[in-house]
């Protein structure tokens, strides 16, 4: 008896440890597709609202289903068995796309966010060439007007000098005026006293040779001592 | 009854064949655009911002050919499926670089903007 019971005991083991060796070598499908399962739905998460992502998280999870069921079809002796060999390639191969699939959704993703930034960076570049072109429109203006203040400053110091110079030339001209008045005043005074002369030579050469001359000589004065 | 049995058999057998025979039909049929799309690809900008995903397409590639090769029709497909989509990954992964360095080029150029704004800001207060 106990050396039957010792036989079973043995062949157990021996059963066991074969089965334990044989599924350490099987890869573990169910925690493969667990694995997958959840990084599809961290990405899903994550990824953001991209269309073109959506899509293919959307197919992701559409090949994940296929491995499931892929590995639900395959298995062998109510699952005690393992997967059939082509069960297995079409797991595998479902696998592999699914994470494909999540690398190919994590660069639509990435391009889609880098399309977003590249619209936002072309937004603010259109504002700050506005504003660029309005400053230097406005520069254009300053120096434009820097410049005509630079005229009407010099134009305002000519302006001074000529105003300097006009009063001068007025006081000139005033002077030369009194002068010319003066001269008049003489010329008529003179004028008077050349037609008293004349008068007077004309009285004297009506007057017989016989009258005594020298009274005449004292007013023969020239204009310049008259003064 | 034996005819029947033989003749069923030979009718599975038959069906079985001609789904292989379909499969590797399909494979062979995708594998012509596929090459041409990769050689078209390898052209453009993923040769430089995606050639691991080319090298893989490649090698991908060359294990549908050896599916063919050893009427395998199902593996050929899986192989061509995967194929397609590391094309696919290929040409993003290229998309995305591209939005990426015109990312870098625009915020440059914005950098450059501001700078002059800023220049003429204070040209302006003085």
């Amino acid at each position: 008896m106990i050396r039957a019971h010792l036989i079973v005991f043995i062949v157990v083991s021996v059963i066991s440890c074969g089965s334990i060796c044989w599924a350490a070598d099987k890869v573990d499908y169910p925690a493969r597709i667990a694995a997958a399962k959840t990084a599809t739905e961290d990405l899903a998460a994550k990824v953001g609202n991209y269309p073109l992502a959506l899509s293919e998280i959307d197919k992701a999870r559409s090949s994940l289903k296929k491995a499931e069921q892929s590995y639900d079809k395959g298995r062998q002796w109510m699952g005690l068995g393992g997967l059939k060999p082509e069960a297995e390639q079409e797991v595998a191969h479902n696998l592999q796309m699914v994470d494909m699939t999540l690398v190919l959704a994590t660069s639509r993703a990435a391009a889609g966010r880098s399309e977003e930034d590249v619209a936002a960076v072309d937004k603010q570049l259109a504002l700050v060439k506005s504003r660029v072109k309005l400053l230097e429109e406005r520069k254009q203006s300053e120096d434009k007007l820097r410049l005509d203040l630079q005229k009407c400053e010099a134009a305002s110091k000519e302006l001074t000098t000529v105003k300097s110079e006009q009063t001068k030339l007025s006081s000139q001209l005033e002077q030369v005026a009194a002068e010319k008045k003066k001269l008049e005043t003489q010329i008529a005074v003179l004028t008077d006293e050349k037609a008293a002369l004349s008068a007077q030579v004309e009285t004297l050469k009506k007057i017989p040779a016989a009258a005594p001359a020298p009274a005449a000589v004292p007013q023969a004065v020239p204009p310049a001592a008259a003064k | 009854m034996r005819r029947l049995l033989v003749g069923t058999c030979c009718l599975l057998v038959f069906v079985a064949g001609s789904g292989f025979a379909d499969e590797l039909k399909d494979a062979s049929d995708k594998l012509q655009p596929l090459t041409e799309r990769m050689t078209k690809i390898s052209a453009g900008k993923a040769a430089d911002f995606a050639k691991g995903q080319l090298a893989t397409a490649q090698e991908t590639l060359g294990a549908a050919k050896a599916a063919l090769a050893a009427k395998n029709g199902p593996l050929a497909l899986q192989k061509t499926e995967l194929m397609d989509l590391q094309l696919t990954i290929a040409e993003a992964k290229a998309a995305e670089m591209e939005a990426a360095e015109q990312l870098v080029l625009r915020r440059a150029e914005l950098k450059k903007l501001e700078a002059q704004f800023d220049q003429l800001l204070q040209a302006g207060g003085k």
